[in-house]
């Protein structure tokens, strides 16, 4: 409005200013734009990895009794229904200690979070995919057990879910929020972990990778 | 004031005396306040005494753990399921009895180090508690070097003024009264930020000696459906002969700690009891026992307990005498073999109490027949405070297997 050259170098100083801003929030939205999204889980670092599972057990609040009840607690591995009559999942059943040590994914997850929704056939492929080497028990996080049972009722899933009123799986894993999944070896040290929506060759993938230097290993020391 | 007097040439005639005495008590209050505020820092620096109860160490807990998916929210104040998560474990951990720093150790191994509000002074995390006393003392001395150098100049003023008026009466000079009228307000000053500052060491104290424990509530506070908890009311539910309310409460422990060691001993107290309950009127369980069971009598089950509590701590003397008490009552040679071990190994951890004594004298008197055995492990039973149905049976009984040596 004014002539005066000061207020012109004062509005000069502002748009270069105003540029600057400009430039640097359309760095950050190229930067968001192109990051990795939503299409697979991001292994994420945990002070976890590579130490023993926390020793998983609790009540099973899936599959159904009718199932249990029909045998099929015997074929679920790592499943066992107690002198009292309830069922539950022990992990070291599945564990190295075990006559059959099997991988195993653990999930996290609440029937609240979209893209649990949206990796649960994900992880039904996996599990039918390692019905004989692996395991697969999924585990309410942030969620009311009636609220995890009628999720389960409503998708399906011929694998275990824990009950875990206290939290105390999801303190012990250190889960942060949910859907989160950890991989655990047959020789039960956590080998990976997954924050947010996975594929069900997230974790092969990584089995992949550590069954190859599992065998240049047991090439190395043929006694062991 | 000692500056501006050191600054003051050696002037034969001397400041007035109204001038002197005011520095003189401007001073001491100064001393006071400081003495004061020090006392008072230290006093509540070294005055942080643990905490009132269990509730309050939780708590404490939770506000120096950092929710781990919040910006600067402690877990005491986040909505988060995983702050929540935390909240549940720590009330769990405290009310199991595990230290503030397996606690956060716990947490650190599963959410990492930056959970830790409180960080370790080692390493860099010294630089977070050496910067706020370097600042301060930075600041402390500055302010220092700045009064001296106002009252450098004060003093000069001074010395201007007691030129000009060097005749004039000292106490009717108008720039003297000035200088005295500067002098009250700053003492004002002085005063009131003294108090202020004795004020807020005041609130401070009072805030961290008062608990957070309200009249009537219990010492575990707001943790109320904790394992231990329920076992006091499964242990009451025991005594008071209520065996499937005591039952009931026990499976809610279970759903709570699976591992709980005085819950398990319970369970098989229960499975046990159910046994000698139709088997047997004597106060010990001690009659004729080896009876087909009772109904609701599972010796497995009790079994089942007991080892799962001696696989946690094999000296458990309660979980190994009744294991031995329950094994040599099943009529079979070997597993008679097998609890007369457990109870020998019982009381050889010479426990203080007294049912691990008796099942071994009654062990020694009914099925080794070796009387004279029983009579020493039937008083050791006597020394160890039995009640008084329990003692006059074993007096009984001693005089009895002596009548028999004889």
């Amino acid at each position: 409005m004014s002539s005066n050259p000061a207020a012109l170098r004062g509005r000069s100083w502002v748009r270069v200013a105003a540029v600057l801003v400009g430039l640097v929030a359309a760095g950050l939205i190229a930067l968001l734009a192109t990051r990795d999204s939503d299409g697979g889980g991001i292994r994420a670092a945990s002070p976890l990895i590579g130490e023993l599972v926390p020793p998983l057990r609790g009540e099973l609040i899936w599959p159904p009794d009718s199932f249990l009840d029909a045998g099929g607690a015997q074929a679920l591995p790592g499943a066992r229904i107690g002198p009292d009559d309830v069922a539950r999942f022990d992990i070291d059943a599945v564990g190295p200690l075990s006559s059959n040590p099997r991988w195993v994914l653990v999930n996290f997850f609440a029937s609240w979070c979209v893209p649990c929704e949206r990796e649960h056939p994900a992880l039904a492929t996996w599990a039918a995919r390692h019905s004989r080497d692996g395991v697969l028990v999924a585990v309410p996080f942030g969620d009311r057990t009636s609220d995890a049972i009628a999720f389960y009722e409503r998708l399906g899933g011929d694998w275990s879910v824990v009950d875990d009123p206290d939290s105390r799986w999801a303190v012990e894993f250190g889960v942060l929020r949910p859907p989160e999944s950890f991989l655990i070896t047959p020789d039960g040290i956590v080998a990976a972990r997954w924050q947010g929506q996975i594929s069900a060759d997230d974790p092969d993938e990584v089995i992949a990778l550590l069954l190859g230097t599992a065998g240049s290993d047991a090439e190395a020391q043929p006694d062991s | 004031m000692s500056v501006s007097e050191a600054t003051q040439p050696a002037d034969p005639t001397p400041p007035t005396p109204s001038i002197r005495g005011d520095a003189g008590m401007r001073r001491i209050g100064w001393l006071a306040v400081a003495a004061v505020a020090i006392v008072a820092a230290v006093v509540a620096a070294t005055a942080s005494r643990p905490p009132a109860t269990e509730a309050e160490r939780a708590y404490d807990l939770k506000q120096a753990t950092l929710c781990p998916v919040c910006d600067g929210q402690s877990v005491l104040e986040s909505n988060a399921p995983a702050a929540a998560a935390m909240r549940r474990q720590i009330d769990l951990w405290v009310d199991a009895g595990r230290s503030d720093e397996q606690i956060r150790t716990d947490l650190a191994a599963a959410y990492g180090d930056d959970v830790n509000a409180l960080p370790s002074g080692e390493g860099v995390g010294t630089l977070v508690w050496a910067l706020p006393v370097a600042a301060f003392a930075a600041a402390a001395a500055g302010l220092w070097a700045a009064t001296r150098r106002w009252k450098a100049r004060a003093g000069a003023a001074d010395e201007a003024t007691d030129d000009a008026g060097a005749d004039a009466d000292a106490g009717l000079d108008p720039a003297d009264i000035r200088v005295r009228r500067g002098g009250w307000r700053s003492a004002t000053v002085v005063t009131v930020s003294g108090l202020v500052l004795v004020g807020a060491v005041a609130g401070v104290l009072v805030a961290r000696s008062a608990g957070l424990r309200l009249s009537g509530e219990t010492l575990t506070g707001d943790i109320d459906r904790s394992a231990r908890s329920l076992l006091v009311d499964a242990q009451r539910q025991f005594a008071a002969n209520q065996l499937d309310e005591s039952r009931a409460t026990l499976g809610e422990i279970f759903r709570l700690d699976p591992d709980l060691r005085g819950a398990l001993v319970l369970s098989a107290r229960l499975h046990l009891r159910h046994c000698e309950s139709a088997s047997s009127q004597d106060p010990s369980g001690a009659g004729e026992a080896t009876d087909a069971p009772a109904a609701g009598c599972d010796l497995q089950s009790a079994l089942v307990d007991l080892d799962r509590v001696l696989a946690d701590d094999p000296s458990d003397t309660e979980a190994l005498a009744l294991r031995g008490w329950l094994l040599v009552r099943i009529p079979d040679r070997e597993l008679i073999v097998a609890g007369i071990a457990s109870l020998d190994a019982a009381v050889a951890l010479d426990p203080s109490e007294f049912d691990p004594w008796v099942f071994r004298g009654y062990t020694a008197r009914f099925i080794e027949r070796d009387l004279e055995a029983a009579i020493g492990y039937y008083g050791a039973a006597l020394q160890r405070n039995p009640p008084p149905a329990m003692a006059a049976a074993l007096e009984t009984a001693i005089t009895e297997m002596q009548a028999e040596l004889e």
